[in-house]
C-alpha cells in the first residue's frame, strides 16, 4: 500500500528515490485518478511542441500564487510555479521531491536538501534565501527581522498562512539547505509545502506584493507570455527546464481561457475550440458525451456535511436570545441516538443517482476517497426512516424536534441536495427551516456561539490537519462538538511522524465520527471534466482539483 | 445674445443636476456594498482570527463612521482615484477604462446591428400600415423583445460557431470574435427601435410637407429618405440614448456568454471577489457615460429643435 514518503535523517537520497519509485508503482494500482488519457505520450527529444487550450470556468484571482485559492487559478500556478516538495497527481499521500530533493524530519525542525542550479525565470537563482523568503510571506513575517509584520497594510492575510502554525522560524543553513524549526511536529506541514509556491526575493521586493499580482515569476515549467484578464492567459514553456518528478512539459503553449459559462464552456470543446474543459456539470456530462469528447471524474475530496450542535449548547451555543425550540433541538442533537437517527434517516444513494447523475460518492464518514484517513471498511449507514423514528423515540422524540439549520448563499450548488436533506429529515419528524446567510454572516453567526443548531458545510482538505479535523476537536475553529477520545487521537495523528501509524490513528479518527455522528454525511463530489476525443495524450486530472499539464501531448 | 446666455446657464445647470446624481450613484454604491456584507469578512479568508479582520479593516479604513467613509472616497474620487485594485494591485479607474474599449467595441457593432435592422423593417412597417408585413414585423418586434439575450447566444453559438464553424464561439481580440455577441447585443434594441421609428413615421407621413413632397412628384422612396426618415430620426435618437442603460446591462450578460473580455467581465469578477474599488470604478465610468449621454442629449435638443424652451 502507498504512503506518506516521511524520509527519516537515516535515509539515503538512493532510498528516497527507491521508496518513491515503489510508491509511484503502487499508487498507478490503487491511484483514486482514473489513468491518463489516450496512449502515454512519448516525449519528443527536440523539446516540446505545439499549443494547449484549456477552458477553466473562472480567471485566476490573481498571478500571485499566495493569494490563488481555486482550483481555476491554481491551474495556471502549477504550471508557474514550483514547490519544494510535489504531490503525486493521482494520490495525494505521495509526496515526491521539488525544489527539495531530500528531506529528514524530527518533532523539532524539518531539514530540506534544495536542488541546485535552478533559476526563476528573470534569472534569479533559486536557493534556499528564496526558499525562507517564500515561506515567510505567506506567514507574514519580515524576513529582515524574522519578527511579524506589524503594519496592517503591508501584510498579505493569505490564507496558506493557517498551515505554518507549527513554524518557529526559517533558517538559511547554507545556500542548499534549508531548515524550518518547529514548536512542535505537524504532519500537515509537508503537504502543506507542496502547496507552497517559491517566489523570487529580489523580484518580489522590485514589485512589491501589488505588482506581484500581475507579475508572476516562478522557476516553473511554463513563464507567463500574455495575461489578458477574463480573456486568456498565455504560457509557453521555460527555457530553464529541469526533470521534475511531478512531470515534463510536453506542450510548447499553453492557453488557459477563463469561459464562465458552461454551455459555452462545451461548445468550445465541442467544436474544437480548447481540448480541455473544466467543471463540466454532471447533468451535461451526456451532452458533452453526445457532441464526440470524453467525461473524465474523480472523487475529489469536496464533500458536503451537516455539523451538528452536539456539545449540549456547551461553550459555543450560549446566545441568551435562544428559543424553547431552538434549545430543544440542542439539547436533542446532544444525544447520539438522534445524531445516528439522522444520518439513517436521508438517502444518499438516490441524493448520488437523482442530483449528481452518479458522479458522487455517499459518506460513511468524516473522510471521502482520496482523502489520508478515508477507510473503505466502514459500514454505511442503512437508509431506514422507520428505525431512525424508533431511535428518536427511543432518546424521548416520538414526534421529532424543530431545527434551524444555516446554509451559506455561497453553496447554492448544493441548494437541491440540501432541500432533499430536509425532506428526508421531516419524514421522521425533524422539521428543519434553513436560514440562509452570506458567507460572512454565516461563519460569523457559527464563530460567535449564536444558537444555531445545524450547519451545512462543504470542506475539502489537503491533508486532515489543513482545516480537515478542527471542527471536530474541543474548542477548535468552529467546533461545536466534545469528546475526550475524538480530541485524543486528533491529537495524536496530528503529532504523528510515522504515515502508517498516522493512517492508523486517521481511521480511528474516521470510525469515531462514524460511531459518534457529529454530523449528517452527505456525499463527496467528483469533479468532472471534457477532453477532445482525440489530440490530447496522457492527461490525467490532479487530485488536488486543479489541472496540471504537465505529461500532456497535444497531436496524434 | 441674451438668448446665448440662456442656453449657457441652462446647460450649466443641467451639468450640476448631472453632477448630483453622479454623487448620489456613488453613495447609494459606497451604502449598498457596504450593507451587503462586511467586505473584510468577505475578503479574508474564513478561518482569520477576528483580530485579523479588525485589522484588515483599520487598514481599508472600514472602521470609520459612513459619512467619514464616503467623504474620504468622494474626496479622492474628483481626482480620478478611486483606490486600488484588489484583484490587479492596480488604480482601479485605470482597469476600468482599460475594458472600455472592448465594451465600446461591442456596443458599436450592437448599435450598427439595431439600426440595419430596424430602419428598414420599421420603415416597411409604416409604409405597409395595417398589411401583413406590419403584422410580421410588428410579431418579429415581440418575438426579439422575448427571446432573452444568454439565449440567443447560445442557439447562434450553436448554429453558426459549432455548427457552420464560421465563426469563434467565445473570447476577443478580433473582429470575427465581436460579429455574434454584437449582434445579440443589437437585436436586444432591435424591437424597440421598430416600434418608435414605425410610429414616428407614421406621425411624419401625416404631415404637410410629407404630402407637399408626394405633390411635387418625388417617388416613395425619395420621400421615405430625404424627408420622412430625417424627420422622424428624433424620438429614434432619444430612445437610442435612452437606452445606452439597457444596451451596458444587455452586455454584462452577452459577454459572459462569450466570455467576451469588457466592462461587464470585469464588473462581475469584481463583485464576485468584492473587488469594492473596481466595483465603484465601474459604476462611475457607467453612470458617467449614461450623464454625458443625456447632457448631449439635452445640448443637442437645444440646437435642433429650437422649440425645446430654456425654461427656469
Amino acid at each position: 500500500m502507498t504512503s506518506s514518503i516521511v524520509v527519516s535523517s537515516r535515509r539515503s537520497t538512493a532510498a528516497l528515490l527507491a521508496a518513491v519509485l515503489v510508491a509511484a508503482a503502487c499508487a498507478s494500482a490503487t491511484s483514486p485518478t482514473p489513468p491518463p488519457v489516450g496512449a502515454s505520450p512519448t516525449p519528443e527529444p527536440t523539446g516540446p511542441t505545439g499549443t494547449l487550450t484549456i477552458a477553466l470556468s473562472a480567471d485566476t484571482e490573481s498571478m500571485d500564487p499566495h493569494r490563488v485559492y481555486q482550483k481555476a487559478g491554481l491551474s495556471i500556478m502549477d504550471a508557474l510555479f514550483d514547490t519544494l516538495i510535489a504531490i503525486d497527481r493521482a494520490d495525494r499521500s505521495i509526496l515526491l521531491p521539488g525544489l527539495a530533493e531530500t528531506w529528514t524530519t524530527s518533532p523539532e525542525a524539518i531539514e530540506l536538501t534544495l536542488r541546485g542550479g535552478v533559476t526563476f525565470s528573470n534569472g534569479e537563482p533559486f536557493d534556499a534565501e528564496a526558499a525562507r523568503f517564500s515561506i515567510l510571506r505567506v506567514m507574514d513575517i519580515d524576513p529582515a527581522t524574522g519578527q511579524p509584520i506589524a503594519d496592517d497594510a503591508l501584510k498579505l492575510n493569505s490564507d496558506y498562512s493557517r498551515s505554518y502554525g507549527a513554524v518557529t522560524s526559517v533558517e538559511v543553513v547554507d545556500p542548499l539547505t534549508l531548515r524550518i524549526n518547529l514548536s512542535r511536529w505537524d504532519a500537515g506541514l509537508l503537504p502543506a509545502l507542496a502547496t507552497l509556491a517559491m517566489l523570487p526575493p529580489e523580484h518580489a521586493a522590485a514589485v512589491g506584493n501589488e505588482g506581484l499580482k500581475t507579475q508572476p515569476v516562478g522557476t516553473g515549467p511554463y513563464v507567463l507570455s500574455e495575461w489578458i484578464p477574463d480573456d486568456h492567459a498565455t504560457l509557453v514553456a521555460s527555457d530553464f527546464p529541469w526533470d521534475r518528478e511531478r512531470g515534463k512539459a510536453l506542450v510548447q503553449e499553453v492557453i488557459f481561457r477563463p469561459i464562465p459559462d458552461v454551455s459555452t464552456r462545451i461548445s468550445e470543446l465541442t467544436s474544437g475550440g480548447v481540448q480541455i474543459a473544466q467543471d463540466i456539470p454532471v447533468d451535461q456530462a451526456a451532452a458533452v458525451e453526445a457532441g464526440g469528447a470524453r467525461i473524465v471524474s474523480f472523487d475529489d475530496g469536496r464533500h458536503t456535511e451537516i455539523w451538528l450542535t452536539a456539545d449540549k449548547g456547551g461553550q459555543l451555543a450560549t446566545s441568551g436570545d435562544a428559543t424553547p425550540a431552538q434549545l430543544q433541538a440542542i439539547e436533542a442533537l446532544s444525544k447520539v441516538e438522534v445524531r445516528t437517527a439522522l444520518n439513517m434517516a436521508v438517502d444518499r444513494q438516490a441524493y448520488v443517482d437523482a442530483l449528481f447523475n452518479g458522479f458522487a460518492t455517499p459518506m460513511t464518514h468524516a473522510f471521502v476517497p482520496g482523502d489520508i484517513g478515508y477507510t473503505p471498511v466502514i459500514e454505511p449507514w442503512p437508509f431506514d426512516p422507520d428505525g431512525a423514528r424508533l431511535l428518536l423515540a427511543g432518546a424521548g422524540y416520538p414526534d421529532g424536534f424543530e431545527a434551524d439549520l444555516d446554509v451559506c448563499t455561497c453553496d447554492a450548488a448544493t441548494s437541491d441536495l440540501i432541500a432533499a436533506v430536509q425532506a428526508d429529515l421531516a419524514r421522521i419528524g425533524v422539521r428543519t427551516t434553513i436560514r440562509e446567510a452570506e458567507i460572512g454572516a454565516f461563519n460569523g453567526a457559527w464563530a460567535s456561539g449564536a444558537t444555531n443548531p445545524m450547519r451545512a458545510s462543504r470542506l475539502s482538505f489537503l491533508d486532515p490537519n489543513i482545516y480537515g479535523l478542527f471542527w471536530l476537536h474541543t474548542g477548535g475553529l468552529l467546533s461545536r462538538f466534545s469528546d475526550p477520545e475524538m480530541d485524543r487521537f486528533v491529537d495524536e495523528q496530528a503529532a504523528q511522524m510515522d504515515p502508517a501509524r498516522r493512517r492508523e490513528l486517521l481511521h480511528k479518527v474516521a470510525a469515531l465520527t462514524h460511531d459518534l455522528a457529529p454530523a449528517i454525511f452527505l456525499v463527496g463530489f467528483q469533479s468532472v471534466y471534457g477532453v477532445a476525443a482525440t489530440g490530447v495524450t496522457g492527461w490525467q486530472p490532479h487530485i488536488l482539483g486543479h489541472i496540471s499539464v504537465l505529461d500532456t501531448a497535444v497531436g496524434g | 445674445m441674451a438668448e446665448g446666455r440662456g442656453v449657457a446657464a441652462y446647460i450649466a445647470r443641467r451639468i450640476a443636476y448631472q453632477a448630483i446624481v453622479l454623487v448620489g450613484v456613488a453613495f447609494l454604491v459606497h451604502v449598498l456594498i457596504l450593507l451587503s456584507a462586511d467586505p473584510a469578512r468577505a475578503l479574508l479568508p474564513p478561518t482569520t482570527s477576528p483580530e485579523a479582520v479588525e485589522a484588515f479593516r483599520r487598514a481599508q479604513g472600514w472602521d470609520q463612521p459612513l459619512p467619514v467613509q464616503f467623504a474620504a472616497f468622494l474626496a479622492r474620487a474628483v481626482q480620478g482615484d478611486f483606490g486600488t485594485s484588489i484583484r490587479f494591485g492596480q488604480p482601479a479607474l485605470g482597469v476600468v477604462l482599460e475594458r472600455v474599449p472592448a465594451t465600446l467595441g461591442l456596443g458599436v457593432v450592437g448599435l450598427a446591428v439595431a439600426l440595419a435592422i430596424a430602419v428598414p423593417l420599421g420603415s416597411l412597417a409604416a409604409l405597409r400600415r395595417g398589411t401583413w408585413i406590419d403584422g410580421a414585423v410588428r410579431g418579429f418586434a415581440v418575438l426579439g423583445a422575448s427571446v432573452p439575450g444568454f439565449v440567443l447566444g447560445q442557439v447562434l453559438i450553436l448554429v453558426v460557431a459549432v455548427g457552420l464553424r464560421a465563426l469563434p464561439v467565445s473570447g476577443g481580440g478580433s473582429i470575427a470574435h465581436l460579429v455574434l455577441p454584437g449582434f445579440v447585443v443589437g437585436v436586444a434594441s432591435t424591437p424597440g427601435l421598430i416600434r418608435i421609428l414605425r410610429a414616428s413615421l407614421l406621425e411624419v407621413y401625416g404631415r404637410d410637407y410629407i404630402r407637399t413632397a408626394f405633390a411635387k412628384g418625388l417617388s416613395a422612396r425619395a420621400v421615405l429618405l430625404r424627408h420622412a426618415l430625417r424627420n422622424a430620426a428624433i424620438p429614434v435618437v432619444t430612445f437610442l440614448a435612452f437606452d445606452i442603460a439597457g444596451l451596458l446591462s444587455g452586455v454584462i450578460i452577452v459577454e459572459r456568454v462569450f466570455a467576451y473580455p469588457g466592462m461587464g467581465q470585469l464588473a462581475v469578477q469584481a463583485i464576485s471577489g468584492r473587488d469594492l474599488p473596481v466595483i465603484q470604478a465601474f459604476v462611475f465610468v457607467t453612470a458617467l457615460t449614461i450623464v454625458v449621454t443625456n447632457l448631449l442629449l439635452d445640448v443637442v435638443y437645444t440646437r435642433i429643435d429650437p422649440r425645446i424652451r430654456v425654461a427656469r
